[in-house]
């Protein structure tokens, strides 16, 4: 028996015992003292867990582990956070749950979707000249399957809190009592998308990703007129977006502006940031909005104006999407705690990327998600003193992923980086995580068990591959029009002489007859002949700057996941070596004209290359025992967990 | 006639604040559902004084015997409508005995609305909370902003924006947890900022005006001294809710409800006819 079955063996089989005993145990609520605390930091990376409670920056953690090294966690493959917390969810593979990836594609239409949620407008509708009245509800869709951990626990009236839950928008109905975390969309549907006002010539851009940049001119007086662009209005004939005008007044002896709100005036210095506002989109005037919130950040005043305006969050006080469950939860965290970031990724790194935020006001913006998160997490272990209870931290994974280039002395963008002001930030950012788990410690008692864990570590993003051009260079996809290759979603190919093509951070498919729109390849043993083709040139293809190899690993999908596979997933994953990744661009399905180079974006750290390069962390206040030694993976985890409540057996038995 | 109204207004609003003084103890909830319950009360008492309680009386007991006489002649067309007809005459009859009182409740009714919602519709800065503060500038400045002073409850926040050409100026406080909540602005004493304290009794000074027209409808309003070389100044502040069953309600259903609730239990205890 190889080892992961073993261990999908005796996961299962300690599923079916919990299951047994907790049913056994009561059908009424839950009385025992059990209480387990479950940190999921999303990026920690075990490697700088030891660096930097060598350190002394994690005292907390250095009392947690007891001289013990952290427990390296085996990680999902592809290491990308949505399957990965959909393989902890679930304690299963991608074949069961269907997320592969951030985004899929349907190989009948070639459109890509986001792989875990969509929003489906009202199927039925009544139009009276160009308004549409909705005769059934819209809906938001969880595209996550399978059974999750915490079942048995509800089951069995074990009371349960997982906050901020990655991979579980819309939340699931149930006792449990949840708020969607990673995957939540903002207002307008995407993973977060701000607008910047500016009347910066050289800011403006057709580019549209991660944001707006909305030009805007001084009408006299410093007045400038603005307009914030909000949902679609399903209530109007073909859906116009929404939109809300607002006037900045700015004061350039004072370096700072006035802006009137529909909801009332603010008032910020250059560099500030404001509270949340609340934003009202008209859907039906006087009858029915949508209503968001967001925070405007003033970047620079003199000599251009420039404010950033950030994702329309869905308002947690009144939300338009299910964001909790039960619906009210949300609303009630907020009266107590004030407004919060209810968008999956709250840090704006697109913003950076974009050189919308400089390192300075990203930073500032990732400190005030970091105190929402703690300021719940600290309400969190106030009010579920008993049962499970998951909290999830985004912080390290997204701001690592941005400041990586401050400790990988190989990175392109090192140098650049002002690293007397950022050189510490990743090192600050542990210590704060190092302060939760100190207040988890705080309020344990000798019933509570706490486990840290994460989904994945870290690894350097040196060199940007653009698989799709390799692809095309070594013949595997045919250009069609060449003045197309940076256009995305393949506009650029010629599909009747294409194989294969790239699409998301890892996923490779083939372009096959029958299930793709225009499929080549017979699917069977010419898909496979051409599969293992791809993967002997690419585990081959070595970077021609310094000779080292790109890929570890094409890791072929029928070989790795334990079932039959949807249309949707990918033929193989590409496992990168250490200082690789996919470019952005093949990730949309371009064709950039380098094969690779330099990654000069802030995004400088990685996780999505090979799973054997960004292990996971666990760290247990409970010794794990022969747990430990076994290999233990992601998928183990939840099982793991919920065997803190199984009464006929010590925690983590 | 402006100062007349500016000083009913003070007197009016000395008066509320004296009759709502009980209420300071209590959180904003229960002091917004007491005096919607006495506000609904005083109504119904004040309608028996209007009303002509006999005359009302008659007519509703001659609608009943109209309506029962329907009832017991429906085989008969002629009848019912006849009597139908008499039925819609006697209520107008009963509308024009409910006039006269509607009338004298009104002038009340509205100032009891101003009175209750200048204390009521709008939340007192918590400790650490933001609010901006407008001033309109009787002669625009074109050099240095105002010079801002705040007592010990508040703390300014620079700058001073001007806009409009100098028109206008914008500033932040930021509540403290204890202290006077004072602001002066150029010399000018601006109305306190309210206090949490007591939300209940201080919230009126939402705003400055130099109208005393506008202060009598408006409570919230306050005079500002003649001269002064700002003509008007406004704060902003967050809309308050109150949480009442499963749901967060504004000012208004929860005293229309409370107060709907007081005139039920007024009008059986007072045996009053409407």
């Amino acid at each position: 028996m190889r080892r992961r079955e073993f261990l999908k063996l005796s996961a299962l089989g300690s599923a079916g015992l919990l299951m047994s005993r907790l049913g056994c145990a009561g059908a009424g609520r839950y009385s025992g003292p059990t209480r387990v605390i479950a940190m999921g930091v999303d990026g920690m990376d075990p490697g700088l867990v030891e660096r930097y409670v060598a350190a002394g920056l994690m005292p907390n953690t250095a009392r947690l582990l007891e001289g013990r090294p952290p427990v390296r966690l085996g990680t999902s493959n592809p290491p990308q956070s949505p399957v990965a917390w959909s393989d902890f969810i679930t304690g299963a593979d991608a074949s069961v749950h269907g997320i592969f990836d951030f985004i899929h594609r349907d190989p009948a239409t070639m459109r890509p979707f986001l792989s875990t949620s969509r929003v489906d407008a009202p199927s039925r509708s009544i139009g009276i000249g160009d308004h549409r009245f909705p005769l059934s509800g819209g809906r938001a869709v969880l595209l996550r399957r399978g059974e999750p951990f915490w079942k048995p626990l509800e089951e069995a009236g074990v009371p349960v809190a997982l906050i901020k839950l990655p991979v579980d928008f819309p939340p699931l109905k149930g006792d449990a009592a949840i708020l969607s975390g990673l995957g939540t969309p903002d207002m307008r549907g995407s993973q977060g998308s701000f607008t910047y006002f500016t009347d910066d010539p050289l800011m403006i851009s057709d580019d549209t990703s991660g944001g707006l940049v909305t030009a805007v001119r001084d009408n006299g007086n410093g007045c400038y007129d603005c307009r914030i662009t909000g949902p679609p209005n399903t209530m109007l004939a073909d859906s116009p977006l929404t939109q809300i005008e607002f006037r900045v007044w700015r004061d350039r002896d004072a370096a700072a502006v006035r802006i009137d709100l529909p909801s009332g005036k603010l008032v910020l210095a250059e560099g500030e940031w404001s509270s949340w506002q609340p934003l009202s989109f008209p859907l039906l005037a006087g009858v029915s909005s949508a209503r968001a919130i967001a925070r405007f950040h003033l970047a620079s005043v003199n000599p251009h104006l420039g404010l950033y305006v950030s994702p329309l969050n869905i308002d947690p006080l009144d939300p338009a999407l299910p964001i909790s469950q039960p619906d009210g939860y949300s609303a009630r965290l907020a009266r107590e705690l004030g407004r919060f970031y209810t968008q999956g990724f709250p840090e704006d790194t697109k913003a950076l990327s974009r050189g919308v935020l400089d390192d300075e006001g990203y930073l500032e913006q990732a400190r005030i998600v970091l105190r929402e998160r703690m300021k719940l997490w600290e309400r969190s272990l106030r009010a579920h003193s008993t049962g499970f209870l998951f909290f999830y931290f985004s912080s390290l994974d997204l701001n690592v992923h941005m400041f990586y280039r401050t400790i990988d002395e190989r990175s392109p963008l090192h140098g650049r980086t002002d690293l007397a002001l950022f050189g510490g930030v990743i090192g600050e950012l542990y210590s704060e995580v190092d302060r939760a788990i100190g207040m988890a410690m705080e309020c344990a008692d000798e019933h509570t068990a706490i486990a840290v864990f994460s989904d994945h570590g870290f690894a350097p993003f040196r060199r940007s591959f653009n698989l799709n051009s390799w692809l095309a260079a070594e013949g595997y996809a045919r250009i069609g029009s060449p003045f197309s290759r940076d256009r995305d979603m393949f506009e650029a190919l010629d599909w009747s002489g294409t194989a294969a093509y790239g699409l998301g951070l890892n996923a490779l498919y083939l372009n096959i007859r029958g299930r793709e729109k225009d499929g080549t390849i017979e699917a069977g043993p010419e898909a496979e002949r051409v599969l293992r083709d791809i993967a002997q040139r690419l585990e081959g293809a070595v970077d021609p700057q310094s000779g080292l190899r790109i890929v570890d690993r094409l890791y072929l999908a029928s070989e790795i996941y334990g079932g039959p596979l949807p249309d949707h997933a990918p033929d193989a994953i590409v496992g990168y070596a250490s200082g690789f990744r996919s470019s952005w661009e093949t990730a949309l399905g371009s064709f950039p004209d380098a094969v690779i180079e330099d990654n000069l974006d802030p995004w400088s750290g990685t996780h999505c290359v090979s799973p054997s390069n960004v292990p996971g962390t666990l760290i247990s206040s409970v010794p794990l025992g022969e747990h430990a030694g076994r290999g233990l993976s992601l998928r183990d985890v939840g099982v793991l967990l919920a065997s803190g409540f199984d009464p006929g057996a010590g925690i983590w038995a | 006639m402006d100062a007349t109204a500016a000083a009913a207004a003070s007197v009016l609003r000395s008066l509320f604040d004296l009759l709502l003084y009980p209420t300071a103890p209590l959180s904003p909830t229960l002091a917004l559902c007491l005096v919607s319950v006495l506000s609904g009360l005083a109504m119904i008492a004040l309608f028996r004084l209007a009303s002509d309680q006999e005359a009302i009386a008659s007519v509703r007991r001659r609608m009943g015997a109209e309506a029962v006489g329907m009832l017991l002649y429906l085989g008969d067309p002629s009848t019912v409508l006849r009597k139908g007809w008499r039925l819609i005459s006697l209520n107008f009859v009963y509308l024009y005995h409910l006039i006269g009182p509607m009338l004298v409740m009104a002038l009340p009714l509205l100032l009891l609305i101003a009175q209750i919602g200048a204390r009521y519709s709008l939340s007192p800065p918590a400790a650490g909370d933001t609010a901006v503060i407008t001033l309109s500038l009787s002669d625009p400045i074109a050099g240095l902003p105002p010079v801002v002073e705040t007592s010990s409850g508040l703390r300014y926040i620079p700058p001073v924006v001007l806009v409009r050409s100098g028109a206008e100026a914008s500033f932040r406080v930021e509540a403290q947890p204890s202290g006077e909540r004072g602001v002066v602005v150029a010399g000018v004493t601006l109305p306190s900022l309210p206090s949490p304290v007591s939300p209940a009794f201080r919230v009126e000074s939402s705003g400055a005006t130099s109208s005393g027209l506008e202060a009598l409808m408006n409570p919230s309003l306050e005079h500002l001294p003649d001269g002064s070389p700002i003509s008007a100044a406004s704060y902003q502040l967050e809309r308050s809710g109150f949480e009442i069953g499963l749901g967060r309600w504004s000012w208004i259903p929860v005293f229309l409800l409370f107060s709907l609730l007081g005139a039920l239990v007024g009008g059986l205890l007072l045996k009053v006819r409407v």
